[in-house]
């Protein structure tokens, strides 16, 4: 027997075609105008939880790379600094030089002032400042760590904390050096405060010898000092590799994000065109049958 | 051929009118509902006869119309029911889902965004811990998870209450239909007791029984007297003869004050909480949807703020604060005010009102001394972002996995619903090829009939012709 079917039977299914290419042109059309595959995790439940965990990441490196820029300024601070601190040492070594010699005995304490002139600059120099905060200062950084009290002294504020910060996934990179190491003699070296103000001393009483005695000490001190500026360039050096990371990663990830989140445009067009074709041939085929029936030869 | 023969052929002739006009009425009436949605196509069913003993043999009666066939058959129309109710069912949890996931979708106010700024708002704070106007930043940052996660879980408490309130119309819906059924069960039976079957009924009850079965799962049969028996899969009878079963609603106090569904037999006897029984249709669909889809999002959703809350306090307590106008570090502060429940933790979530007067507060230093440059507990705080603290997974993993979790529902209801419409299409043109109305079949039959008709009445006209003929014979 055959299968009997009714008007009502095919219109339902015409219809119901219909609308299953029309929703299947929709979801195209969306994907065209908008560029994404999908809007929803309904449309791609792995794809959209893997856009959240690439946008999140990319979210992270805006922050390392915000992260590095700071890194390097201060880092840049201090390598200036360190240069600066490396010329007033020079240049008092310079003096220590010419004071030493027998024929300016009697005539030290009258230049007394050039020492005190370099000991003001070391002192600039090492209360530098980056963002309002003082590099040298460990993590009392708020206040100027160098100071000279009342009595000429040379005063430490500050401490030994060093600073770190979040420079690319998993990795934290040290973006401050231990000012009582390089500058204040804590492992051995020179505290260069002491130093200028020994001579400055040595100076205002005129003694050839503790002039001559800070010599070998200010050779020392700059010796240390172009450790220190090694030290910084290594720092550099290494925030300069997380950057070119973060860039990478950067560019991997939003090529990730572009794989499975964007359009395809060229297959959307060649989807939507199939598609195009498949409802115009439905519209047509529905206007053909549709006023068909026995009616129409009866009247 | 006898007067009495004559008398025969005219009424052969007029049996014949008579049943053609009935097949008439039949193809008209079919005609008529061709439109008309789960009408079942009649046919009049001819029957010859009996025939008349006379010399020669038994001489043909000519014909009746026996009965008016309903052309159902009830198998189908269970397996439709069972359709209707599966594609109700997946139609609902996908309406449902459509509407949730938009909590999932949006990046500009989602969970995910807000979690990647608030940590990184500490390690933006890491770089100049002294820095109020960072500090400030962090509250901010702080006060918008919070406000993400409050939206979040505001959305889908929402949109629970909206469903849960559609569960006592379609428990009123599922009442009334049921005792509809029930006085059809006896308005059939009254008709049928005095002659015939009452198509037509039979064709309304069925309507009215789909439509239940739209909202609910049912089981659906006919007993010996012809009233059609219908139950909840969860076997508790709907219909029963001529009584009806009574589905309400009231709040539960044991569910947040949810709906909870109340089923009362036709003897208004034993009441029960059916509210886990009720399964497939509209009710099953949205009672699934309130109390597994919602309730496990908000669950999760709860989970995650409540660990992280919870973590983010421990880490905060373990650091000190700025030291501000003399006054020394302090440490044991919340950066969230504490949460001590994971129910409705999403939306209790509130940066600590002191934190919010005095940003100094926030602990980003590890020691106590006071230096205003140790970033070491904003950076162990930022670290958590990284850390298993939610059941073993890290925050953003938990958080993408719910939104996968969400899209496989969303995706799964769609190719149920999908496959249900597949199969509710593939069963109505079942149900069309054995019951529906075809025009061009009834306009055959039409022309068939009325052919039929006049020759019938060619009969009759023959036979008056013949009887005057013998009349004028005596003239």
């Amino acid at each position: 027997m055959v299968f009997r079917v009714t008007h009502s039977a095919s219109h339902m299914r015409r219809v119901s075609a219909m609308n299953r290419t029309l929703a299947g042109m929709d979801r195209v059309e969306r994907q065209l105008s908008s560029g994404r595959r999908f809007e929803r995790p309904g449309e791609d439940p792995e794809g959209a939880a893997r856009v959240l965990r690439i946008a999140r990441r990319q979210g992270d490196i805006a922050t390392y790379t915000e992260n590095v820029e700071a890194g390097r300024g201060m880092l840049s601070r201090a390598e200036s600094a360190v240069v600066g601190l490396s010329g007033v040492l020079n240049s008092a070594r310079s003096l220590a030089l010419k004071m030493s010699d027998s024929f300016y005995d009697g005539e030290r304490t009258g230049q007394v002032n050039l020492a005190e002139g370099l000991i003001e600059s070391a002192l600039d120099l090492l209360n530098t400042t980056y963002d309002d905060m003082f590099i040298f200062g460990g993590f009392a950084n708020d206040q100027p760590p160098y100071q000279i009290d009342v009595g000429g002294v040379p005063q430490y504020n500050g401490d030994n904390g060093l600073i770190e910060l979040d420079v690319s996934d998993g990795a934290r990179s040290r973006v401050t050096i231990d000012p009582e190491v390089q500058f204040n003699g804590e492992d051995g070296g020179e505290n260069l405060l002491d130093l200028l103000v020994d001579l400055r001393n040595a100076m205002a009483n005129d003694s050839q010898g503790d002039v001559a005695d800070t010599l070998n000490r200010f050779e020392s001190a700059v010796s240390r000092l172009s450790q220190t500026t090694s030290e910084i360039g290594t720092l550099y050096q290494r925030l300069e590799v997380h950057e070119s990371i973060n860039e990478v990663q950067d560019v991997e990830l939003e090529r990730l994000r572009s794989i499975v989140e964007d359009t395809d445009y060229a297959e959307a067009a060649a989807t939507m065109s199939l598609r195009q074709t498949a409802y115009q041939a439905s519209l047509a085929a529905t206007a053909r049958v549709q006023g068909m029936s026995l009616l129409n030869f009866m009247r | 051929m006898s007067v009495r023969g004559t008398f025969t052929t005219l009424s052969i002739g007029r049996n014949s009118l008579l049943a053609h006009r009935t097949a008439l009425d039949t193809v008209g009436h079919n005609l008529a509902n061709s439109g008309v949605e789960g009408y079942t196509r009649q046919r009049a069913n001819y029957n010859t006869l009996p025939p008349t003993a006379s010399a020669i043999g038994p001489l043909g009666g000519g014909v009746r119309i026996d009965s008016i066939q309903r052309m159902g058959q009830g198998l189908v129309e269970r397996r439709l029911d069972q359709d209707a109710s599966d594609q109700h069912e997946a139609q609902a949890r996908l309406n449902f889902l459509s509407q949730m996931e938009v909590v999932y979708t949006d990046e500009s106010w989602g969970v995910s965004s807000g979690m990647t700024a608030f940590f990184n708002s500490f390690r933006d704070l890491s770089r100049n811990p002294g820095s109020l106007v960072q500090r400030t930043e962090v509250l901010a940052r702080g006060e918008d998870l919070a406000r993400r996660f409050a939206s979040a879980a505001d959305r889908i408490e929402t949109l629970r209450s909206d469903l849960d309130a559609e569960l006592s119309a379609h428990a009123a819906e599922i009442t009334q239909l049921s005792a509809t059924v029930a006085d059809l069960n006896r308005e059939i039976l009254d008709v049928e007791s005095d002659v015939g079957v009452a198509n037509d009924l039979r064709d309304q009850r069925q309507r009215v029984v789909r439509r239940i079965a739209e909202l609910v799962q049912i089981r659906s049969h006919t007993d010996s007297q012809g009233h059609t028996i219908v139950q909840m899969s969860s076997g508790h009878t709907l219909v029963s003869g001529r009584r009806s079963g009574i589905l309400t609603t009231e709040a539960d106090p044991n569910n947040s004050g949810l709906a909870m569904v109340r089923y009362t037999d036709a003897d208004g006897t034993k009441p029960a909480d059916v509210t886990h029984s009720v399964i497939g249709g509209e009710l099953g669909g949205k009672l699934n949807a309130r109390d597994n889809i919602s309730g496990d999002a908000l669950d999760r959703l709860n989970q995650l703020a409540f660990s992280l809350v919870s973590e983010v306090n421990n880490q905060h307590q373990a650091g000190f604060s700025l030291a501000v106008g003399g006054n020394p570090p302090i440490n044991a502060q919340n950066f969230f005010t504490s949460i001590n429940v994971v129910n409705g933790a999403a939306q209790a979530i509130v940066v600590d009102p002191a934190m919010l007067a005095d940003p100094s507060l926030i602990a980003a230093s590890s020691t106590a001394n006071g230096s205003p440059g140790n970033n070491e507990n904003a950076l162990a705080l930022a670290a958590l972002e990284d850390a298993t603290i939610i059941n073993g997974s890290r925050p953003h993993d938990n958080w993408s996995d719910q939104v996968r979790q969400i899209g496989d529902q969303v995706a799964r209801a769609r190719r149920d619903s999908d496959n249900y419409d597949a199969r509710m299409e593939q069963s109505t043109a079942l149900r069309e090829a054995l019951s529906g109305v075809s025009v061009d079949e009834e306009l055959a039959e039409l022309v068939k009939v009325q052919t039929a008709f006049e020759a019938s009445a060619k009969v009759v006209t023959t036979a008056d012709e013949v009887l005057q003929t013998i009349l004028a014979m005596k003239r």
